[in-house]
């Protein structure tokens, strides 16, 4: 009796219930035991097994998978610090959402210290792939987030969501399919963006509301937009600042804007490489734009979204922005037509070198209360040779009867300065490139 | 039959059900041993403060108190019950307009179940769970206990799990339910603010209404007060409407304390929803953070192609309504919980956004 009293409850702890039935050998694997604080989940593994494995893990257990297609209804959640969740590798493991009725993110952590993503991919879920939401150490390794259903538009929102985190290390990673962001890295702090590929998504790359990130060696093609840093209003962090973008590869960014309306991204013409809006202190260098229909790189205020500002905190303007040593290759060539900004840009494509968008784009609009210097107050400097500048002068721009070829102006002088460099993201663990 | 020997009869029928946890011997004293106040019981026994006979969640010990709240939170049309222990010589703190301050050891339990008939919503319940949030030393723990099919045994679930359920609305429609039993990890989602795990309906405008008690219907604020569960009462506390009973205020109010019972744990400055920047809890006064001619942040799709969270007069063109709409879980609203529309409460939403003067300007 007691011996079959302690199976019973031995059983109610590994799986799920409490059936007689044998169930079929999973795997196992060696190096993950109790002694390395580990648990191992095999194939075949139940949901609500696996459930009751995330909900029991200790502080600073590893939670592995093995390889295998891991099906869900309701999203796993982290809650306690220093959980490692790996799997098998890309593609190796795969956890499936496709199923799922219950939450919107496949994977979400929240209020945690030293969580740790790796080896695996999300599949399909009904909202975000991987939220983490106020924690600190958050590492996205060698993951990938991705959308399958033949109608885009209803894919999730992001694919790798840390918001309101800091010390965020996002590596290796693929994220595509997103209806809005591949990447997307909100109100942070201290971030690190780096080898990551996202392509098939609206916007490839966000950094919005953040202060301090890293962005390089990622490789961003086929979005809508590629590569962007922003600053919205009415959110708890504002004034985003500190952002190096530098090493990447940003290009073939034509696809069709997919977002839903009403979503800041829902604006970005399609054929964007990269643009910074409302940030401060944004370094953009060494990276390669290639072919990106619209415009490789834009320097715009809040405005241009011609959205209210109904934030008095906010501050819509773009500020000490530094453009240098970048390599750009066959673009603007194209705008996106469907958009009202692509399509204004086409209304002056006379106006511009070679009847070519250039290849940096400023839409003028300046804070009124700066002057120093009157020509360049918000202190934009582009050191590009042979690249053009178009100052768009949207202060200019009367929105009733739009005439862009009779404002813009082409490689004003006033642009051609240098800003001290942008201090580089390092944090434990990660130290500065 | 008195608590304790009902208690040895549980017992006894628990040890002749195979498979079981072990049972407590003897009659069961509420709270059991304490050391839930450490690590939450196995089984729900163990806190000895709510069973069920004849289908209904009974309280175990005089000093367990059931109670309800105004305004509930929408649970798939569960039926719920709700009690409250707390340990001898302790009493609850009142507070005017926050939760009340509940001693630590205090032992929450909510039930939920379905008419084991559906369509009859009067008939016997079907219990699925009984959720458990206790005050341990070191803060609020969470889990539930999942009752099992012949409604004797409830034992810890800390995954949670999804049930395929026919459930019954509150007009007597029959629909089909994926019917969430939350996992601990997801309590914080709707318990968590500044990221501590707090109970959410504790709080005196939703205790304030009359219960009927074995001894007669009393106001359940009044009836803490004088068995000394709560310190002390204002005479005039405040209070919720009752989202469904008009005579409890007008289609705003009603309308506004749905959203406060319902949204108001998340959409909050220290909730779960803060970086949405829409705050829907009754003493929010800021109109656009009430959502008024708002934008969505990172709504994604689940905007559903709309611009305002709150369009004055146009219930059809507000994200807000949209999303007690959906029931695609990236779309619907609340995030969890829910997985068919509250029918009955978008109607008051509606007639509510459709009142409201105004227009929104892009």
């Amino acid at each position: 009796m007691i011996l079959a009293l302690a199976a019973c409850l031995f059983a109610t702890l590994s799986a799920s219930g409490c059936s007689s039935s044998e169930a079929p050998a999973l795997a196992t694997d060696p190096t993950c035991t109790p002694q390395t604080h580990c648990t191992f989940i095999p194939a075949g593994t139940t949901e609500d097994s696996v459930q009751d494995t995330f909900a029991r893990a200790k502080e600073g257990q590893t939670l592995k998978f093995g390889p295998g297609v891991f099906a869900f209804r309701n999203e796993l959640t982290v809650a306690v610090n220093g959980v490692s969740v790996v799997g098998a590798g890309i593609d190796q493991t795969t956890l499936d959402f496709a199923g799922q009725v219950s939450a919107s993110e496949g994977l979400f952590a929240q209020t945690v210290k030293n969580v740790r993503l790796e080896g695996f991919t999300i599949k399909d879920t009904k909202g975000n792939g991987v939220k983490v939401l106020g924690s600190e150490g958050v590492i996205f390794r060698k993951l990938k987030v991705l959308w399958t259903g033949d109608d885009a538009t209803t894919h999730g929102g992001y694919g790798l969501y840390p918001v309101q985190s800091k010390s965020v290390l996002i590596e290796d990673c693929i994220a595509t399919g997103a209806s809005d962001s591949g990447i997307y890295v909100g109100q942070s702090q201290g971030v690190v963006v780096r080898r990551n590929e996202a392509f098939g998504n609206v916007a490839g790359i966000e950094i919005e509301n953040t202060f301090f990130a890293d962005v390089y060696e990622n490789d961003t093609h086929d979005n809508t937009g590629g590569l962007l840093v922003f600053d919205l209003p009415e959110l708890q962090q504002l004034g985003g600042h500190g952002i190096r973008v530098f090493d990447n590869k940003i290009h073939d960014n034509n696809t069709h804007n997919f977002a839903p309306q009403g979503n800041i991204v829902g604006l970005v013409p399609a054929g964007t490489g990269f643009f910074v809006m409302a940030n401060a202190d944004v370094e953009i260098f060494r990276n390669t734009f290639t072919n990106n229909h619209t415009g490789h790189c834009a320097v715009v205020s809040y405005y241009v979204s011609q959205l209210a500002i109904k934030d008095p905190k906010y501050y819509p303007y773009p500020t000490n922005v530094f453009i240098h040593d970048n390599t750009f290759v066959s673009g603007g060539t194209m705008p996106d037509l469907g958009n009202q900004l692509g399509f204004l840009l086409i209304t002056a494509l006379d106006k511009f070198p070679g009847k070519v968008v250039p290849e940096i784009l400023y839409d003028g609009i300046t804070d009124p209360m700066k002057v120093d210097p009157p020509t360049n107050p918000m202190h934009l400097c582009v050191k590009q040779p042979g690249a053009h500048l178009a100052n768009l002068h949207f202060e200019k721009l009367d929105v009733n009867k739009p005439d862009l070829a009779s404002i813009v102006v082409v490689d004003p002088p006033d642009y051609d300065c240098a800003l001290p460099a942008t201090p580089p993201v390092s944090f434990p663990g990660v130290e500065a490139k | 039959m008195n608590s304790a020997a009902r208690a040895l009869l549980g017992a006894f029928l628990t040890s002749l059900v195979s498979c079981s946890t072990v049972p407590s011997a003897g009659p069961c004293t509420p709270g059991g041993d304490g050391s839930y106040r450490s690590e939450l019981y196995e089984d729900l026994a163990q806190f000895c403060v709510v069973d069920l006979r004849d289908g209904a969640v009974v309280p175990t010990d005089a000093s367990v108190v059931p109670y309800d709240v105004n305004s509930p939170l929408f649970s798939d049309y569960a039926t719920k019950a709700r009690a409250i222990w707390l340990p001898p010589g302790t009493r609850a703190t009142y507070r005017a307009d926050d939760v009340l301050d509940l001693p630590v050891g205090t032992i929450l339990t909510k039930s939920f179940g379905f008419p084991r008939t559906p369509g009859a919503r009067d008939g016997k319940i079907q219990w699925v769970e009984t959720r458990v949030l206790a005050r341990g030393d070191e803060g609020w723990l969470a889990s539930s206990y999942v009752w099992d099919d012949a409604q004797e045994h409830a034992s810890r679930r800390p995954g949670g799990t999804v049930r395929d359920i026919d459930v019954t609305t509150e007009s007597g429609e029959i629909r089909h339910a994926s019917y969430l039993v939350p996992g601990t990890t997801q309590c914080g989602k709707c318990h968590e603010r500044d990221a501590k795990l707090l109970p959410i309906g504790v709080r005196a405008s939703g205790l304030n209404r009359d219960f009927a008690y074995p001894a007669g219907v009393e106001n359940q604020l009044a009836h803490w007060a004088s068995r000394g569960t709560l310190d002390a009462v204002p005479s005039a506390p405040p209070k919720l409407a009752v989202w469904n009973d008009p005579a409890t205020g007008d289609a705003s109010t009603r309308a506004r304390a749905y959203l406060d019972a319902n949204c108001s744990y998340c959409h909050s400055p220290v909730g779960e929803a803060r970086t949405t920047g829409l705050f829907l809890s009754i003493g929010e006064t800021d109109p656009v953070r009430l959502g008024r001619c708002k934008q969505p942040v990172a709504a994604g799709r689940a905007a559903s192609n709309l611009s305002f969270d709150l369009v004055p007069g146009k219930p059809d063109e507000s994200i807000l309504l949209s999303r007690m709409l959906a029931v695609e879980p990236s779309i619907a609203m609340p995030e969890l919980g829910r997985s068919l529309v509250h029918t009955e409460a978008v109607a008051l939403v509606r007639d509510w956004i459709a009142a409201m003067p105004g227009t929104c300007t892009p």
